[in-house]
C-alpha cells in the first residue's frame, strides 16, 4: 500500500487520509452521476457532440457517444457504494485524460466547440477561455481520481466487507 | 500503516478488476442499444418533400438553374440565425429576384436537447415550403422567436398559427406539420449536416464554400462573394 507517509506525518494525521478518499470518491461518484444524467436525455445530440472533435473515426462515434453515459453512471454507482474503488477511481482518471486531450486536441486545431461535457455539446461558441476552464476543471476531477486511486483505502465501502 | 501483504493476498484483489471491466462492458452494451432505441435519426420514417429541394436536402427557393448556391443550415430556435435573418434576407431577396443565387435552407434540429421544438419547427417549414409559403413562414418563426429554447413555446398550435398569419389557407398545412410528416426527413438532414462538419448555426456556404457569418451579414461582402463565385 502507497500511502503518502511523508504528507500524512507533516500534515495530516494518518486516520485522516481513508476519509478523504471516501468524501473524493463520493464527490467524483456525484460528478459522473451528473456528466451522464445529462448526456443521457438526447442520443442524437451526444453523436454530434463526438462527431464535433473530429477524432474518432465514423464507425465509432455512435458507440462512443452512447457508451459513454452508461460507463459515466456504472463508475459513478461503484465510487459511490466504494465496489472495486480503485479500478473505478483508476477508470476514472483514464477516462478524464481522454477528456482532457479531446480538448487539448479540439483546441489546438482551431475548432470552436462546445465540450458537452454535461450534455449539449456542438455549438459553436468556444474560445481560449472556454477551453482553459473545461482543463482546469477536468483536472480538479483527475486530482481528486487519483487520491482515491493511489491514496489510502476509503471508509464506508462494500470493498471493506467483500474482502481485501 | 498495512501490513505487508503477501503475494496470495495481493492477487486476491483482481476480482475488482473483473468487476470494473464487466461493468463497463455491460454498460457500453446496454448504453448502445438504449440510446440507439430512443434516437429520433435511427428511428426516423423518411419522407422527401413535394417541394423544391437543393443539393443538401434544404428547402430551395429561386430558379433551379440560378449560377450560385447560398445554403445556409439554420435553426429556428436560435437567436443568431435570426439576427442574421433580419440582417441579410433583404439581400437575398434582392439576389434571388435577380436569378443570381438560388437560395438552401436546410432547417435542423441541433438545439432540441431532448426536446422537439426545433425538429418540429424545421418539419414545419417544409410543410410551409410544399405550400409555397416557406420565405412567409420562415419570417413567422424568426420574427416571432422566443428569447428562450426549450421552454415549450413552439406548440404544434403555435406552429400551425404561423402558417395562418403567414397566408397558407390548405388546410393539409394543418395536417402536416400535427402528424411531423418530414420529422425524419428533418433528422436526416441534421445527421447529414453533422457530418459535414456543420457544428452549429448559422452555418452558410456558397457554392460549397463555408464563408463566416460575418461575411454573410453584410450586403456588400456577401454580393462581392457571390459575384466572385459566379465568375469561377
Amino acid at each position: 500500500m502507497r500511502t503518502p507517509d511523508t504528507l500524512t506525518q507533516r500534515r495530516l494525521p494518518a486516520r485522516w487520509w481513508p476519509w478523504c478518499s471516501t468524501v473524493a470518491r463520493v464527490v467524483l461518484a456525484g460528478v459522473w452521476a451528473w456528466a451522464g444524467v445529462t448526456k443521457l436525455s438526447d442520443p442524437d445530440a451526444g453523436v454530434r457532440a463526438v462527431r464535433a472533435y473530429e477524432i474518432l473515426p465514423e464507425a465509432l462515434v455512435k458507440p462512443f457517444a452512447w457508451g459513454l453515459p452508461f460507463v459515466e453512471l456504472v463508475l459513478a454507482a461503484l465510487l459511490l457504494v466504494g465496489l472495486a474503488t480503485r479500478p473505478a477511481a483508476w477508470a476514472s482518471v483514464v477516462l478524464l485524460g481522454v477528456f482532457m486531450a479531446g480538448t487539448v486536441a479540439a483546441w489546438s486545431r482551431g475548432l470552436q466547440i462546445d465540450c458537452g461535457c454535461f450534455g449539449g455539446g456542438g455549438q459553436a461558441s468556444a474560445d481560449g477561455v472556454r477551453y482553459l476552464r473545461d482543463l482546469g476543471r477536468d483536472g480538479l476531477f483527475l486530482t481528486l481520481a487519483l487520491l482515491v486511486a493511489a491514496g489510502a483505502p476509503s471508509r464506508l465501502a462494500l470493498d471493506n466487507i467483500a474482502g481485501t | 500503516m498495512p501490513p505487508k501483504r503477501s503475494p496470495s493476498r495481493r492477487r486476491s484483489t483482481a476480482w475488482r478488476w473483473w468487476v470494473l471491466i464487466a461493468a463497463v462492458v455491460v454498460a457500453v452494451v446496454v448504453g448502445v442499444l438504449v440510446q440507439r432505441s430512443r434516437s429520433g435519426t435511427e428511428q426516423a420514417t423518411v419522407t422527401r418533400p413535394a417541394s423544391a429541394v437543393g443539393p443538401n436536402g434544404g428547402t430551395l427557393v429561386g430558379q433551379a438553374n440560378a449560377p450560385v448556391t447560398i445554403t445556409e443550415y439554420g435553426d429556428f430556435q436560435c437567436p443568431v440565425c435570426a439576427r442574421l435573418y433580419e440582417l441579410w434576407s433583404p439581400t437575398i431577396d434582392q439576389l434571388v429576384q435577380q436569378g443570381k443565387i438560388r437560395f438552401e435552407f436546410v432547417a435542423l434540429a441541433y438545439l432540441d436537447r431532448g426536446t422537439t421544438e426545433s425538429a418540429r419547427s424545421a418539419a414545419a417549414s417544409v410543410c410551409a415550403a410544399d405550400a409555397g409559403k416557406f420565405l412567409e413562414y420562415e419570417n413567422e418563426l424568426y420574427s416571432k422567436q422566443s428569447q428562450a429554447e426549450n421552454s415549450g413555446y413552439l406548440t404544434n398550435d403555435r406552429l400551425v398559427a404561423f402558417g395562418t398569419d403567414a397566408g397558407i389557407t390548405d388546410p393539409s398545412f394543418a395536417k402536416c406539420v400535427r402528424a411531423g410528416r418530414y420529422d425524419g426527413w428533418v433528422r436526416t438532414n441534421t445527421d447529414a449536416a453533422s457530418q459535414r462538419g456543420v457544428t452549429g448555426t448559422p452555418t452558410v456556404f456558397v457554392n460549397g464554400r463555408q464563408i463566416s457569418n460575418g461575411v454573410a451579414a453584410d450586403s456588400a461582402q456577401l454580393m462581392a462573394v457571390v459575384d466572385q463565385a459566379s465568375q469561377r
